[in-house]
């Protein structure tokens, strides 16, 4: 198979060009904020049909099971109404204490509110682009969450216009974790080779129960302590003589994420 | 109906497809690459210079939407599958029936994988080799090439003679 002489010019031009973006980071982050907002509103609706169509299957399939889900739902709000209940005084008895020592609430973080445009388009990236950039004072490293809250990832690109976020999904991820109930400490991280969501060195004489939450500890200094980041699905003790891995289902559905919060300290 | 409004539909369906499809089809942290597939049955209908456009745009696309902060990779790799999938398909497997073509597909969807492994290796970025999730990938994107090549083929066949 022949190459004519134009081809490689075509290859030269092409590898001068993609230096030429590489060395200037500038006009590249020009370029990929402008892609991106050519491209936002088709992906952003395309991802929404998809989880519709999905959504539609997924309903179809478990209508059979729709009956127990309900009972099981009702349950499951009245326990959550009288959880709220208990939180409203706790809080309001929390509120007059605050008083009581003169202390200010500026320790509580903002929320800005992003919608997901775009996410990884090839599979095992484990990442989404948001419609917030530097213009809407989003930086590197701030935390993302979803409605909950649960905990989503971190802000690891920043554009104009639009940021990357890292989701805890994603294999160069870790969040410092602790057990909500049992205090137990430990780093959640991705299976190096599997699929599933872990904590790791959580120590062997801890009991840690199926159900239980886990929340982020602050001790990474990147995600604020108390966020949700699932519950126990499993335990496994085959490890090692010293820690145990405790197996997470993840309390956000990265799959149908459509609305964020970047959580910006005040 | 005109050819550039069967292009933009044949653009916008594997958009469809990619971004709100197949993330949902996720299996052992892979799903089918359309980009990919299209590119290999343009490669092997087309040729290398019919499909070189292809891999340069979809390329760039893939570079902006990943998580590399390196502009090029994806780029370079859809470059050389394009004329390593054209080059099996006109010196190696010459037979246009469905199994001379299933080979063409299986070995550039590996030096695809392989490719951008070794270039992420290369400039520093986190590559692992996992065999699960290669073999899968082989496997769920081989079986979405053979329709996408038919349908490339009945289609658009005559358009890519052309350019």
């Amino acid at each position: 198979m022949k190459i004519s002489k134009k081809y490689f010019v075509i290859a030269i031009v092409l590898m001068v060009g993609l230096i030429f973006l590489n060395l200037f980071p500038n006009i590249s982050g020009f370029l990929k904020n402008l892609i991106f907002k050519a491209f936002s509103p088709i992906q952003e609706f395309f991802i929404k049909t998809g989880n519709n169509i999905i959504g539609f299957f997924e309903i179809i399939a478990s209508i059979k099971d729709l009956g127990r889900e309900n009972t099981e739902l009702k349950q499951k709000n009245m326990e959550i109404e009288a959880e709220l209940s208990k939180l409203k005084e706790t809080e309001r008895e929390n509120q007059i204490l605050r008083e009581a020592l003169n202390f200010s609430q500026k320790d509580t973080p903002l929320y800005e509110i992003a919608s997901v445009v775009g996410k990884e388009i090839q599979g095992g990236g484990d990442w989404i682009l948001i419609d917030k950039g530097s213009k809407n004072g989003v930086e590197k490293d701030d935390v993302v969450v979803s409605e909950g809250p649960s905990l989503v990832g971190r802000i690891f690109e920043v554009n104009n216009n639009f940021s990357k976020v890292l989701l805890i999904t994603n294999s160069k991820s870790v969040v410092a974790a602790i057990i909500e109930n049992k205090r137990s400490e430990g780093l959640i991280q991705k299976e190096e080779d599997g699929n599933k969501i872990f904590m790791d060195f959580v120590p062997k004489e801890e009991n840690p129960k199926i159900g239980e939450k886990v929340i982020t500890s602050g001790m990474d200094n990147i995600y604020p302590k108390g966020i949700l980041i699932g519950k126990i699905e499993s335990v496994d003790l085959s490890q090692n003589q010293l820690f145990q891995k405790v197996i997470i289902a993840l309390a956000t559905n990265f799959n149908k994420l459509e609305e964020v919060f970047v959580i910006k300290p005040k | 109906m005109s050819e550039a409004v069967k292009i933009i539909i044949f653009v916008s369906i594997i958009l469809f497809f990619q971004v709100g499809i197949f993330p949902h089809l996720e299996i052992f942290e892979t799903y089918p690459n359309i980009i990919l597939c299209s590119l290999i049955s343009i490669s092997i209908i087309g040729g290398f210079k019919k499909s070189i456009i292809w891999a340069i745009v979809s390329g760039l696309f893939l570079d902006f939407y990943s998580l590399n902060s390196v502009i090029g990779i994806f780029v370079v790799c859809l470059a050389l599958c394009s004329y390593f999938s054209s080059f099996l398909s006109q010196n190696v497997f010459k037979k246009s029936n469905p199994l001379s073509i299933i080979p063409i597909f299986v070995l550039t969807i590996i030096f695809y994988d392989l490719s951008v492994l070794g270039l992420q290796a290369i400039f520093g970025f986190e590559a692992r080799l996992k065999i699960l999730t290669l073999l899968t990938n082989v496997v769920y994107n081989t079986i979405f090439t053979i329709p996408i090549f038919y349908l490339i083929k009945k289609n658009y066949a005559g358009k890519l003679r052309k350019i």
